[in-house]
């Protein structure tokens, strides 16, 4: 494995400052404003918010998948110490699919429906490593595919895609993803689409494999649910920026932003059925109409006037961060 | 407060008819073979006969001001039968009882009374909307074709229903597109509204929204059965949101019902196999890094649906007779009818 | 209930804060969508849309005043001069009058010849594409709406009115009806009706899978206002696309049926009859009788196919930016 020439680092990935922008008419508008994230070997994290709050322009900034007219603007992305945009382009395509990965939503988005899964998959062995012998390369397909839970792992090999159901389709990205043994996988909403059922499967999937192989996983959703039942440490991200972090008991029991507070709450519990749920009034401003100052003020309970003033992302407690100018405090929790 | 209130009430209704009765209802689908397959089959070739049973003998009843969950997987049918009670798709079998009569059996007029009863909100709020009509004219469009209200107070009809739904009257000249998701789910529900329906079917409504949205969403329908006396079909995938928002819950698997019961009584006791594994399944803030115990293998196609109960190939409690025979649905509790073999062991 | 912000807020709200609060969570203001008005824009911001609705404006007008622009009126024998027949272009009549494009044999002047030839060119053009138009759009509709058997038939007659060439189809009709714009207009719908029935029924047999249509049937609207008011209106996008190709392929089908002297009646020349006119005199070197109104019929079917091909790419949602 190559190893970079900036040394060693503890994160796996690091972002610093990241801003991606989308050139437009009335000029460059953010999408993405100053994210810093930070993610160690075998870490689970989830970057959670809602349409419009830059989570998956988060992901493809990261994997360098951002098309014209937008573009990452600003900022470090460091995968092992290496700034990817830096690196010249040929590089970049050799780390994307070797030392990191990423999963959409629609499986489609990694499998081309013309080819047979083990072509696919061979391809995707041999661009990072031409002289492997196909036997073994072969066998690694094999493993992967039976990793991920499929059945009759040899047989399948020879499938297309349209012969599998969604939730297989999905294990299959999975696979081609794990193939090189990446050392950080991008999943942007991978069980969105699927039943629960499947869903429950996927996710006891993922948790084990990355474990096994101390894959650092970054997992974008807007589903607060899952990201309690898969993650360490939680990012939120509202309309372009991290608004809180922190591990994931701490964020869930206890935010401190109040639209943190707010997402929780609107999720129906098993306590009051029937009662009225929380609602946050309002939505997510449109990327070219951002509120000044905290961008939650319009929405926020708890707005006061100085929340007009610009605002950082801050250290709040241990490995706590929020941004937010009042901060709930610990009297005001509401659980 | 307003579930123990509705759980008396419909208690007190069960003596009279239930608003809607979908009583022993099956759909088929079937590709019916074309020219060329006919002549293939003249000619020899296997006939290739396509039936899918979306929606397999399913009976239930929907009660004044209640709400029904119907939870499932995909394609299990329950947008199927939503559609059937909603009237835009018919039953090959089976009939729809609308206050205790039978919906094919009546007047041209008469249905349509019936039909205007039954309303129905969509998943894709935009893909529901007609792109080229302003908003205004989408919500009074069918109230004015039907005289729901007299023409000197239609406007103030629509102004009070979008009100009503959370939609600024004074956008009534915009198109869809201008408007955010939940908005438009919103002039979905005005619209429905607008022709003063007594049930209404929300397929997956709330499934497009973000979290934030959908809470906005879930609580317009209960303020709205509040002021209108509205029953509820509420089809779903979300488990979370059925249990907050139901009285009775109906889980199907594979075109049959498996289950059903009272919210508190079914996810408390669950009986059957299927439902168990199901709920066990959903994520929720309180459980976390939870190992899952997943339901092997996947739910199998409907094209071939397997034999006896369809579920038992994936059932950890299956038994010989789960293979040869459907098990009917039987009461297990009061009010709690279960559809599964185990019931008989005793 | 459904003030959402006072319900969330009350009292909390730093009353200098309220106005702006209040405004951003009401109904963002999104800009006022004029589709029309966004695809005319677009079609003539593109260079060759430009080049091509200049030149279609151009002889549309042109043939709309030919009255007034022409120097002469030259189907009035009266006016005609014998003596200035075949003249070259530029040439001055005995009047004292210059035909700039020249006189064909009839001593007519060739200018206005075809400024009244491509008044009858795209009026037969226009007209039967608009029948033909109007009667596949109602077959398409039916088609799709209906289903089952109605569309099995209306569909295989378009397959069987499309698999014959055009031109046939036209020669034929013609035979048995005789010369005359009426007639001709009759044969061309024939032709190409089927184009728009195809069109429209692909067209609605999308939007009719789409919710707002069940939406429509939930609300107990009866057919003909879902087929009419929802559908139809939602298919126009592929619809004028189709329509204007198709008024640029009946103009060239009229100029060859004309050329092949059993279109228009020599009384009506169209451009296609010009040219022909004009065609026995080209090997003596009076080439401009046929050049120029085939010019003309040149620049009047680019024109169309222009403007067509950019509305395609306008209103081709797949194309969208």
């Amino acid at each position: 494995m190559m190893t970079s020439m900036t040394g060693r680092s503890d994160y796996t990935l690091e972002l610093r400052g990241l801003e991606t922008v989308f050139d437009g008419d009335k000029g460059a508008i953010a999408a993405v404003r100053n994210v810093n994230l930070a993610i160690k070997p075998g870490e689970i994290v989830g970057l959670v918010g809602e349409s419009g709050s830059g989570k998956s322009v988060t992901g493809l900034s990261i994997m360098g998948l951002i098309d014209r007219p937008g573009r990452v603007s600003k900022g470090e992305i460091l995968l092992n110490g290496e700034d990817l945009r830096k690196v010249p382009a040929k590089r970049l395509r050799a780390l994307r699919g070797d030392r990191m990965a990423m999963i959409f939503q629609d499986p489609m988005m990694t499998l081309n429906p013309v080819l047979r899964i083990d072509t696919q998959m061979m391809e995707a062995i041999t661009a990072h490593d031409p002289k492997i012998d196909k036997t073994i390369a072969r066998n690694r397909c094999r493993d992967a595919l039976g990793m991920v839970g499929i059945p009759d792992p040899e047989e399948r090999l020879y499938a297309y895609p349209h012969q599998f159901s969604g939730g297989m389709r999905q294990r299959v990205a999975i696979a081609i993803a794990m193939l090189n043994n990446p050392d950080l996988i991008i999943a942007d909403e991978p069980t969105t689409a699927l039943d629960v059922t499947i869903q429950a499967q996927i996710i006891a999937e993922m948790q084990k494999l990355c474990k096994e192989r101390d894959t650092a996983l970054i997992w974008i959703t807007h589903d607060l649910t899952v990201v309690a039942e898969l993650t360490q440490r939680v990012y939120v991200m509202y309309a372009g920026s991290v608004v809180e972090e922190g591990p994931l008991d701490d964020i869930l029991d206890r935010p401190l932003h109040p639209y943190t507070q707010g997402l929780i709450r609107s999720i129906p519990s098993d306590n009051e059925p029937g009662a009225r749920l929380f609602q946050i009034p309002g939505m997510t401003p449109p990327i070219d109409r951002m509120p000044k100052g905290c961008r939650f003020h319009p929405r926020c309970p708890y707005v006061q006037l100085d929340c007009l003033n610009d605002v950082d992302l801050v250290e709040q407690g241990a490995g706590r961060h929020v941004r937010c100018v009042h901060p709930i405090s610990q009297g005001e929790q509401i659980s | 407060m307003i579930s123990n209130s509705q759980t008396q009430l419909a208690t007190a209704d069960d003596q009279q008819a239930p608003l809607l009765e979908i009583d022993h209802v099956t759909r088929r689908f079937e590709r019916k073979p074309d020219f060329a397959a006919k002549l293939a089959a003249r000619l020899g070739a296997p006939i290739n006969r396509r039936t899918v049973h979306a929606v397999d003998d399913a009976s239930f009843a929907i009660h004044r001001r209640e709400v029904v969950g119907l939870v499932g997987e995909s394609g299990c049918g329950k947008s199927t039968l939503g559609r059937i009670v909603a009237g835009i798709d018919n039953p090959t079998e089976g009939r729809i009882l609308y206050n205790g009569d039978d919906v094919a059996h009546v007047s041209s007029e008469e249905a349509r009374r019936f039909q205007l009863k039954i309303q129905m909100i969509f998943q894709d709020p935009l893909d529901s909307l007609n792109p080229r009509y302003r908003i205004g004219k989408a919500v009074s469009e069918a109230a004015r074709y039907h005289k729901v209200v007299p023409e000197a107070e239609m406007t103030a009809h629509i102004e009070k229903v979008l009100l009503q739904c959370g939609v600024d009257p004074t956008t009534q000249n915009r198109f869809p597109h201008q408007f955010s998701g939940g908005q438009r789910q919103r002039i979905g529900i005005a619209r429905a509204l607008a022709v003063r329906p007594e049930l209404v079917v929300c397929d997956e409504a709330v499934a497009s929204l973000d979290v934030s949205i959908q809470a906005q969403i879930i609580n317009l329908f209960m303020d709205l059965r509040d002021e209108y006396d509205l029953a509820y079909l509420f089809v779903s995938h979300d488990i979370g949101v059925v249990r907050h928002i139901s009285d009775r819950v109906v889980v199907m698997y594979l075109g049959r019902i498996v289950e059903q019961g009272t919210t508190a009584d079914l996810f408390a006791k669950p009986n059957h196999p299927y439902t168990q594994a199901l709920l066990g399944q959903v994520p929720s803030l309180k459980r976390r890094h939870s190992s899952f115990h997943t339901i092997k293998g996947e739910i199998p196609s409907p094209l071939k649906p397997p034999s006896g109960c369809h579920f038992h190939p994936r059932c950890p409690h299956a038994m010989d007779i789960c293979k040869q025979a459907r098990p009917p649905l039987k009461e297990v509790a009061s009010g709690h009818m279960s559809a599964c073999h185990l019931n008989d062991k005793g | 209930m459904t003030d959402l912000t006072t319900e969330m807020k009350q009292g909390t709200i730093p009353p200098e804060l309220a106005a702006e609060i209040a405004a951003a969570n009401s109904f963002p203001p999104e800009p006022p969508a004029r589709p029309v008005r966004r695809a005319i824009k677009r079609v003539l911001t593109d260079p060759l849309g430009l080049v091509g609705t200049l030149i279609v404006v151009l002889l549309l007008l042109a043939a709309l005043f030919a009255h007034w622009i022409a120097p002469q009126n030259p189907y009035d024998l009266a006016v005609l001069d014998i003596m200035d027949n075949r003249l070259s272009p530029g040439s001055e009549s005995f009047s004292g009058m210059t035909y700039w494009l020249g006189t064909d044999d009839q001593g007519r002047d060739l200018f206005s010849a075809i400024l009244y030839g491509l008044r009858t060119s795209i009026f037969v053009g226009i007209a039967s594409a608009g029948i033909a138009l109007v009667i596949g759009s109602v077959m398409g509709l039916v088609s799709a709406y209906f289903g089952g058997r109605i569309d099995t038939l209306v569909m295989r007659l378009v397959d069987i009115q499309l698999s014959f060439p055009p031109i046939l189809v036209a020669l034929i009709l013609l035979a048995i009806l005789g010369q005359g714009v009426d007639k001709i207009i009759v044969a061309l719908v024939v032709t190409q009706w089927a184009y728009y029935a195809r069109t429209v029924r692909g067209a609605a047999l999308v939007e009719r899978g789409r919710t707002y249509v069940d939406a429509a049937r939930c609300l107990a609207l009866p057919s003909r206002m879902v087929t009419l008011n929802h559908i139809l209106p939602n298919c126009l996008p592929p619809l004028i696309v189709v329509a204007t190709m198709r008024v640029a392929y009946a103009v060239s089908l009229e100029a060859t049926l004309s050329f092949l002297g059993i279109g228009l009646p020599v009384t009506e020349p169209s451009l296609g009859l010009l040219i022909s006119n004009g065609n026995k005199y080209m090997l003596s070197g009076d080439w401009w009788i046929s050049v120029f109104p085939g010019v003309a019929l040149l620049l009047l079917i680019v024109g169309i196919n222009l403007v067509g091909d950019r509305l395609r790419d306008v209103l081709n949602p797949k194309f969208k930016d």
